[in-house]
């Protein structure tokens, strides 16, 4: 991101053929699979209509006491005050919760996050044209208000623009800034919330940027200002060399069971349904995690199959339906639990979906099935080229010359000798030590010396089936050694092998593979080499 | 109501730092009087004049200065023009010359064109100190963070050595007050800006605890003739069991109230310290009856601490530290993990994948760190780590986090007495 200034980049011209294909897909799927049901409306349709304290506390149902909390902290109209932290792990309602206080509020706000202002000319650009009420449009051609690039500036800048008199601005300025919920505030003040700074860190400028946000308050003298920060990270990960000025924190703990159970039942059709699938589903799972977005990704499809043998999915179970229900879905939980969440893409799904009638029984959950088969396109040039660095960096280089000769290697397996007491110990130490130090790293020389081994065994291979079905080899010698050296530079940048720039003694760059044995055994069966017969077991 | 009107003005007033430090102003030694007279004789006796603003964060030091500049200003009108630089914001020599050439054209009404180059900018400020001077006007440059100025831009202090050097050479009238955090801000300065910096400094330090109550009362008092309705603070009514009203105590002598007051300070005794808290207790305010009371202090002490997170992978990990490992990875805390399910069958066993998920949740909260830069390229599971935080802290949180299963707090416990 260093040299990014932030300027929209235009989308690659290049269309081809399958990407024309996709714009039909969606629709054929009902849109319920992409969108979680449990969350708070999205932030467009915050829109300006008041909203009671009771609406407000039934919206974020377990976050009463940190919303207490925070509004104290705000406190009454035109008050001015000290800046706070509201600071929690990941998806525990920070942000939502501060839209949501603003919006019953009616005060103005600024948001920025900085997640999407990844730089700090587009943060400060991004503050300064919500407070003008600018909006970037096609007729001034996306810029912003006012450009900015140094801190400095920012302070100026923002300094002005917050002493402005509140004169209405033009008609059109106007809906725009209520249409966000910022501009039909009331009062005076005026709030700028920072959502994600824990990301500031690891910006360039970072930590320049950093101390300066959380000393704004004093840098800008203003009183009419509010300064609010949502971070992930602990406050302790501010703490700078020279101390520093804390703000108020605002703790948000993560939820309970209890909270979960209510953020799910929100916005479901059949309460007593979904009701009697969380008494199932909500205490082993929680014990895993307790992420209210990856829980809705793994509940998404569970309830699916729950409902399955229901036909109508209005009525209300009683016992011996819920006992059924529960029957037919225990065989998918435990295998369930141990997948990580992640939302499967869409092609292994419809893949899936054409399986699974092909079954006798349902082994497991679709997602597992699928990816037992690769689901990355490679030529294979690289798929070789992928196994021999992994062979590279899971054998020791002086077991080479033994496995690759000219048979092919699968005739000299290490014979096993008995292990004595010494032997064993030894190889637990060594299995200690690949655990510790991971995969371990090989010149270049090295792998295009296993590469050009493999190839020429398999090609032996290819061309004794090809001569049996009479079919001609397609150009089995093609794989040249400049394709090779292509190849590794697309694996680089696909993190497959990395490098590692430590042992320069040899003039000579090393590289060290990344994937682990299951990929690594995926590829191989996809085209049919056995690789069990070159790994080096200890 | 007026009564609504007392959280907001106490507000006002905690946000407020001059007002805050305005309390120490009539004390005769305090730094408020020391700078006053400094800045008060280099004016009156037109000469030229630095100093350095020492002490910890939240001290009070910018808020002294602007009280200095606003009584020197309302004593002698159109003698002092004030120039603020920030070293956050400044320490780029061409940004600060703008900056500073921007302020002068505002104090002095004229034209500032942003198109100016830095030569230009130096030379007019140059310039505008030397008219100034002659015309017996003092110019006050405030450099803020002042360590940052002089560590910019590979150490060449050129625009610290640009308004010193021009301090002695022209016919100039300027003050330069350094404010800083760091006690050692002078040896930072290189040899020759030092030997024109006049080795001035005032220490800000903490205040007694004399002071802090003299500052607490100062604050909270809201006066009876102000239209509000009842003295803040002071009387919180004690009932006996027949509800008779037995007297009213003033909360300032209370020795509850000194207790959590000698408990904040003892970490950290600043005077911003101090004014957050307030500021937490102003904000549980009993808006009905307008009266700071006791329980307000209290809650506010219950606010300023903080909740430990724990997992089971923490535990491991730990165990494994108490080994005396110095390096530890995913691996080995799996292998601990596997050993532990073995031994007591537990019902939560998951798989490699899961407990990788986990292990990079406790990552992104910071709990375990990587341990050294060498193995960058490694991926996440072979890269060293190590935990950060104490087995005191692991241990409340496994305490207070009520669904923890006990075989955690067993292990534990045997570690702890290992």
């Amino acid at each position: 991101m260093a040299g990014d200034e932030g300027t929209p980049q235009t989308p690659a011209r290049r269309v081809t053929r399958s990407s024309s294909a996709t714009p039909l897909k969606p629709s054929l799927v009902s849109p319920n699979l992409l969108s979680p049901p449990t969350h708070a409306p999205p932030l467009e349709s915050l829109s300006t209509e008041p909203m009671s304290a009771d609406d407000l506390l039934a919206l974020l149902p377990s976050r009463k006491s940190q919303i207490l909390e925070f509004l104290r902290v705000i406190g009454p109209l035109n008050s001015p005050m000290l800046p706070a932290l509201l600071y929690g792990g990941p998806s525990t309602g920070k942000t939502i919760t501060i839209l949501h206080v603003f919006r019953f509020l009616r005060r103005r706000f600024v948001y920025a996050s900085c997640r999407s202002c990844y730089s700090p000319r587009i943060l400060f650009e991004t503050v300064l044209n919500q407070l003008l009420c600018h909006r970037r449009t096609r007729e001034n051609g996306y810029s912003s208000a006012k450009r900015c690039e140094r801190a400095s500036d920012f302070v100026n800048l923002l300094r002005d623009a917050l002493i402005r008199p509140k004169t209405a601005p033009g008609d059109e300025k106007k809906t725009f800034c209520s249409k966000e919920g910022h501009g039909d505030g009331i009062g005076e003040m005026i709030y700028l919330v920072f959502d994600n700074v824990e990301l500031i860190r690891s910006w360039d400028k970072g930590s320049e940027v950093l101390p300066l946000l959380f000393r704004m308050a004093d840098v800008l003298k203003t009183p009419a200002v509010g300064l609010i920060y949502i971070s992930r990270a602990m406050p302790d990960a501010y703490y700078s060399m020279t101390g520093s000025v804390e703000p108020i924190s605002i703790y948000f703990p993560d939820y309970t069971v209890d909270d979960l159970h209510n953020i799910f039942m929100r916005n479901q059709v059949n309460q007593k349904l979904y009701s009697s699938f969380l008494s199932i589903v909500l205490k082993p799972y929680s014990r895993v995690t307790k992420r209210v977005d990856e829980l809705a990704t793994v509940f998404d499809p569970l309830f699916k199959k729950y409902c399955e043998p229901l036909a109508d999915l209005s009525l209300v179970p009683d016992e011996a339906m819920k006992r059924k229900l529960f029957d037919h879905l225990q065989p998918h939980l435990t295998a369930s639990l141990n997948e990580i969440f992640t939302v499967t893409p869409w092609s292994l799904v419809e893949v899936a979906k054409e399986r699974t009638p092909k079954r006798g029984h349902v082994r497991k959950l679709c997602g597992k099935e699928v990816f037992s088969e690769l689901d990355i396109h490679m030529s294979t040039s690289a798929k070789y080229l992928l196994i021999s660095a992994f062979l590279a960096s899971r054998n020791p280089a002086t077991l080479d010359a033994a496995l690759f000769d000219s048979t092919g290697g699968s005739n000299n397996r290490k014979r096993k000798r008995k292990s004595t007491q010494t032997s064993l110990d030894q190889q637990d130490d060594m299995a200690e030590e690949i655990l510790m130090k991971g995969p371990g790293t090989f010149p270049l020389e090295r792998l295009l010396a296993i590469f050009q081994c493999i190839t020429s065994v398999m090609d032996c291979s290819v061309e004794e089936e090809q001569f049996e079905d009479g079919v001609l080899a397609e150009g089995s010698n093609v794989w040249l050694m400049s394709d090779a050296l292509l190849q590794l530079s697309t694996l680089c940048n696909a993190n497959f092998i990395c490098k590692s720039g430590n042992f320069q003694l040899e003039g000579s760059t090393r590289y060290r593979s990344m994937i682990d044995e299951d990929m690594a055994l995926k590829v191989a069966r996809s085209i049919n080499f056995p690789l069990s017969k070159y790994l080096y077991r200890r | 109501m007026v009564v609504e009107k007392a959280p907001t003005l106490l507000r006002a007033r905690l946000c407020d730092p001059t007002y805050v430090h305005a309390a120490f102003k009539s004390c005769p030694q305090s730094n408020y009087s020391k700078l006053k007279l400094l800045i008060a004789s280099s004016i009156a006796d037109a000469y030229n004049n630095s100093a350095l603003l020492l002490g910890p964060r939240g001290s009070g030091k910018i808020a002294v200065v602007d009280l200095v500049l606003e009584d020197l200003k309302a004593e002698h009108p159109d003698t002092i023009s004030v120039i603020r630089l920030s070293g956050l914001l400044h320490h780029d020599d061409n940004c600060a010359h703008k900056e500073i050439a921007r302020q002068l054209c505002l104090e002095h009404q004229l034209q500032f064109s942003k198109m100016a180059s830095s030569d230009d900018n130096s030379q007019f400020m140059i310039d505008m100190m030397r008219e100034c001077g002659l015309a017996h006007k003092s110019i006050v440059f405030v450099l803020d963070e002042f360590d940052l100025f002089a560590q910019a831009y590979k150490g060449k202090q050129r625009l610290l050595y640009s308004l010193l050097d021009a301090m002695q050479t022209l016919t100039s009238q300027a003050v330069v007050i350094g404010v800083s955090c760091r006690l050692d801000a002078d040896q930072l300065l290189e040899k020759r800006v030092r030997s024109r910096f006049s080795h001035r400094k005032l220490l800000f330090v903490p205040p007694s605890r004399e002071d802090i109550k003299r500052l607490v009362e100062y604050i909270l008092y809201l006066p009876q003739d102000s239209g509000l309705s009842s003295l803040m603070y002071r009387f919180e009514s004690i009932k006996s069991l027949d509800g008779e009203l037995l007297g009213h105590m003033n909360i300032l002598n209370d020795t509850i109230f000194n207790r959590i007051l000698d408990s904040l300070l003892d970490v950290d005794g600043t005077v911003s310290n101090l004014v957050q808290f307030l500021f937490r207790a102003v904000s549980f305010i009993n808006l009905e009856s307008g009266l700071l009371s006791l329980d307000n202090f209290k809650n506010a002490q219950i606010c300023n601490q903080r909740q430990p997170k724990t997992d089971s992978l923490h535990v491991c990990m730990n165990k494994l530290e108490r080994k005396e490992q110095d390096l530890y990875n995913f691996n080995s805390v799996m292998k601990e993990y596997k050993a532990i399910h073995d031994a007591y069958k537990t019902s939560d066993s998951y798989e490699h994948s899961v407990c990788l998920r986990a292990f990079e949740h406790l990552l992104e909260r910071e709990l375990i760190g990587f341990g050294e830069y060498k193995g960058r390229n490694l991926s996440i599971e072979f890269r060293p780590v190590k935990l950060l935080i104490s087995p005191r802290e692991l241990y409340l949180g496994l305490k207070s986090n009520s669904s923890c299963p006990a075989i955690l707090q067993k292990l534990l416990d045997h570690e702890s007495f290992k």
